[in-house]
């Protein structure tokens, strides 16, 4: 029942990013919502669309991956995937840190850019 | 041109940025902060109500309804100030309610503040409202299968409180499950079985108060 709050903060994320890149268009935007984060997909995606109608993210595909609770490295983001054994990143050797997921990001954005101001 | 942008941000509500404003203002006062959730009649007003003489003098509530004050009248019969929030329909406390309440009620003397929830086992486990811990209020005249179904109130909460234990002969509830089933969803919850009308847990529940507000 709070998707439309974060339905808002997408918009003004993918809005700030289109000002700075000068967009006239965002194609894609990709999110990824923890599996314990509260947010319902579907009806965050209803609320995305109600909000972007008539603006430049309108009609802009919208992808959503889940993220599950996991280790993570707070040095190199790598996934070491089924590590609670390990004490370090087999990648880099940073520290692993749990990653609860709780949080929902906007992973990236897809936007066609005004090649005149450019 | 199409360029794809990374970012990697994390999205934060208004709701949420105010919950952390208030964590920080509980803080500097030394206020712990306990986020009581539960169904309707689950027993939060009278679990407040028996904790009262003994959290007397350092103990402020916000009692959070859609509509009246009755709350907030047998909090302070109890002894306890109180300060009453009407959501008027909505479903649960959010943060600038919290906000609105601590700029009108004084919490001076406070060490302990008790925020008391709309009645609901859904939609107040996915909000937070600057409060330290969430404490999940379930009764055995509910079911014994509430944990199990509702499993996001029990996944945020620290401490589940079960209560009216002495009504348990009367009830199939197997609180044994009822135990199982939270701990499989939450390892650390502390559980305690209570009844308001026998006293049977308060005891273990209040030393489990005041060690947690004294780690603050």
């Amino acid at each position: 029942m709070h998707e439309l709050a974060f339905a808002e903060e997408i918009f003004h994320c993918v809005e700030r990013e289109a000002r700075r890149h000068n967009a006239v268009k965002i194609r894609r935007v990709r999110l990824q919502v923890g599996q314990y984060s509260g947010v319902d997909p579907a009806s965050l995606s209803f609320c995305l669309e109600a909000i972007s109608a008539g603006t430049i993210m309108d009609g802009a595909a919208i992808e959503m991956m889940e993220s599950r609770p996991e280790w993570i490295c707070s040095t190199c983001g790598g996934f070491p995937g089924d590590s609670e054994a390990l004490s370090a990143c087999p990648n880099c050797g940073g520290a692993l840190e749990y990653s609860a997921a709780t949080d929902l990001r906007v992973q990236e954005i897809e936007l066609d850019d005004d090649d005149n101001q450019t | 041109m199409t360029t794809t942008i990374k970012l990697e941000e994390k999205v934060k509500t208004k709701g949420q940025e105010v919950a952390e404003e208030l964590k920080i203002y509980f803080r500097e006062r030394g206020i712990y902060v306990i986020n009581l959730i539960g169904s309707p009649g689950s027993g939060k007003t009278s679990l407040l109500e028996s904790l009262a003489p003994d959290l007397r003098g350092r103990t402020a509530v916000i009692e959070g309804d859609l509509q009246t004050d009755k709350d907030k009248l047998r909090i302070e019969r109890a002894g306890l100030p109180a300060y009453q929030l009407n959501t008027l329909g909505a479903c649960h406390l959010d943060a600038k309610m919290i906000r609105q309440a601590v700029d009108e009620f004084s919490l001076e003397g406070a060490k302990i503040l008790f925020i008391e929830n709309v009645g609901n086992l859904v939609c107040p486990a996915s909000f937070v409202i600057g409060e330290d811990v969430k404490v999940a209020v379930v009764s055995v005249t509910e079911g014994d299968d509430k944990p199990a179904k509702y499993p996001t109130a029990i996944r945020v909460s620290s401490a589940m409180v079960i209560t009216k234990m002495d009504l348990l002969p009367y009830t199939d509830c197997h609180v044994d499950q009822m135990e199982a089933d939270a701990h499989a969803i939450n390892p650390q919850m502390k559980i305690f079985k209570t009844s308001m009308k026998t006293g049977e847990g308060m005891k273990e529940f209040l030393a489990w108060i005041e060690e947690s507000a004294a780690a603050k």
